[in-house]
């Protein structure tokens, strides 16, 4: 049912293609539906940076969350369709080989009882490596991180690690999975500029030397500046605005964008 | 540092302080601050910028007498803080107030708005009860919060909302400094921008001071009169924010470098 898994993504000329479409998330209040992300449409190719911002409370983690069915609880997905290529698929079923993720908070996104080459193993078998193979891998998606240097990196416990340090073990085992998407929501909100800066480097080259397709969930205008190709801005559940980022930072048409875009024209500029 | 005429209101001499080991390395302490010399003035706004791990916030911990130093001293209006009766305690507490970076974590999430705004009030304060509710209720729209919502709990509002708590809070007793450790670096633009000119507009009309403390050039840019890096423990390097931030020290170029970029590649 699904195209083959493991061999690297397509080049350039056949992108594939993940498709979210009208998806409508509800909770229930005092018995009542209550909608919190209306009639999202996004689409994600591979060698493709695509930004959903929003302020908080927009939705746009939501979303994030209902293209892979991993919503919080007493959220739940009420209608929508995801699609691979065309061919509907369930969510679930996109988890880890398909789409890896990467999450905002990283100290609580590992097992603190495990190294981070224990990690790696338990990736490698859910991705099909047997043990010289993981090793091996797990060796080059540290090195692709920047982890490959320092030999004592696989051996090291959570709590021995930076923020910085741990976002890059975490995208290194994303890239284990050899999943053609990649799906980050906010990625560098607990890092200082400086880590930030780096960890968003790494983004911009592995999208651009193995052609993964990000998805990138942020609130930080300077972030979709520096990565996205094209963006979708959402407002109180629903994308209000989207297409081209150049153009998008032209010529923002909407107010909610506009606001976006003041704030962080106000904050970039030199004090005058 | 710029000379000014006045007593500056907090003060550190050769501030220095290292925690001791854990575990099995229990018996070398690392020193995380030496020889910090800083001094703000009354009604001024100062940054303190720096790296994860650079010290800024055991420096502010410091400076707000919840940790005691290992060597120096830090001054309230002249005073040392280890020397201050309870009285004199009571006096620093109302007037040097602090707002942190996890809003959450920071207020009971069994006591309401109204209640977690007035606790200050009424440690610090010999106001009578009809006056604090009348205080939190102005506290609370002077953030841009509804005086209507001091009847709700910290979990039904939004991280944003409860940020603003923490700083109704700390502004509650009129302090003359309030120390924002990271205290808007976790909230989006648009809200950043909207609280730093709320701040900049009560030190206009109170002359309360602001100390800073971020990685976030951008704010420090917009909000303070000066800034200082603070980089493995020691101010490293210091410069004013007008007419143009200048900073010459590596550890300063690099945080000044991280900014991101205002436009697109090929946008602007």
């Amino acid at each position: 049912m699904s195209p083959p898994a493991s061999p690297p993504p397509c080049p350039p000329p056949c992108p594939r293609v993940l498709r979210a479409e009208t998806l409508r998330v509800e909770t229930r209040r005092d018995g009542a539906a209550v909608p919190l992300v209306t009639d999202a449409t996004f689409e994600l190719r591979t060698g493709e940076v695509l930004a959903l911002v929003g302020a908080s409370g927009s939705g746009k983690s939501l979303a994030c969350a209902a293209l892979l069915d991993t919503l919080p609880p007493g959220t739940r997905r009420s209608a929508g369709r995801v699609s691979l290529d065309g061919v509907a698929v369930a969510p679930a079923a996109l988890r880890g080989r398909t789409v890896a993720s990467v999450l905002q908070a990283p100290r609580s996104a590992f097992n603190p009882l495990r190294t981070i080459a224990d990690h790696a193993g338990e990736t490698g078998a859910a991705a099909g490596l047997r043990r010289a193979g993981a090793r091996a891998a797990m060796r080059e998606a540290l090195a692709a991180v920047g982890l490959g240097d320092d030999p004592r990196v696989p051996d090291l416990y959570p709590f021995q690690m930076s923020g910085g340090m741990l976002q890059r073990a975490m995208i290194a085992l994303a890239l284990l999975a050899r999943a053609p998407f990649l799906v980050a929501d906010e990625p560098t909100t607990d890092l200082d500029l400086v880590a930030q800066a780096r960890i968003l480097d790494l983004l911009a080259a592995l999208v651009r030397d193995r052609g993964l397709g990000l998805l990138i969930v942020t609130h930080d205008m300077g972030v979709v500046a520096r990565l996205a190709d094209r963006t979708a801005v959402m407002a109180e559940g629903r994308i209000v605005e989207g297409g081209d980022t150049a153009a998008l930072f032209a010529r923002p048409d909407r107010p909610e964008t506009r606001a976006l875009l003041a704030a962080h024209h106000a904050l970039s500029a030199e004090a005058s | 540092m710029t000379a000014r005429p006045t007593p500056s209101l907090l003060s550190t001499r050769d501030l220095g302080k290292a925690y001791a080991g854990t575990g099995w390395r229990r018996g070398t302490p690392r020193t995380v601050l030496a020889g910090i010399e800083l001094a703000v003035a009354a009604e001024e706004c100062v940054a303190l910028i720096g790296r994860s791990g650079s010290g800024k916030s055991t420096l502010a911990r410091l400076l707000l007498g919840l940790e005691r130093p290992d060597a120096g001293a830090v001054r309230f209006r002249g005073q040392d803080l280890a020397g201050l009766d309870r009285a004199g305690q009571r006096r620093f507490r109302a007037a040097v107030q602090m707002v942190l970076q996890d809003p959450l974590s920071a207020v009971n999430p069994r006591h309401d708005i109204g209640r977690i705004v007035a606790e200050p009030l009424r440690h610090l304060t010999d106001l009578p009860a009809a006056e604090r509710v009348a205080r939190v209720g102005a506290m609370l729209s002077l953030v841009g919060l509804d005086p209507a919502s001091s009847g709700r709990l910290p979990g039904q509002l939004s991280g944003g909302q409860v940020q603003r708590v923490g700083l109704a809070r700390a502004l509650a007793t009129r302090p003359a400094l309030v120390v924002l450790d990271e205290a808007v670096s976790n909230l989006d633009a648009p809200l950043q921008v909207e609280i730093l000119d709320r701040l900049a507009a009560l030190r206009r009309q109170q002359g309360t001071a602001f100390l800073l403390v971020t990685h976030d050039v951008r704010l420090a840019r917009r909000f303070a009169d000066r800034v200082l890096v603070l980089e493995g423990g020691r101010i490293v390097d210091a410069a004013p924010c007008r007419p143009r931030l200048d900073l010459t020290h590596p550890a300063a170029r690099a945080l000044v470098d991280a900014v991101l970029p205002a436009y697109p590649e090929g946008a602007r």
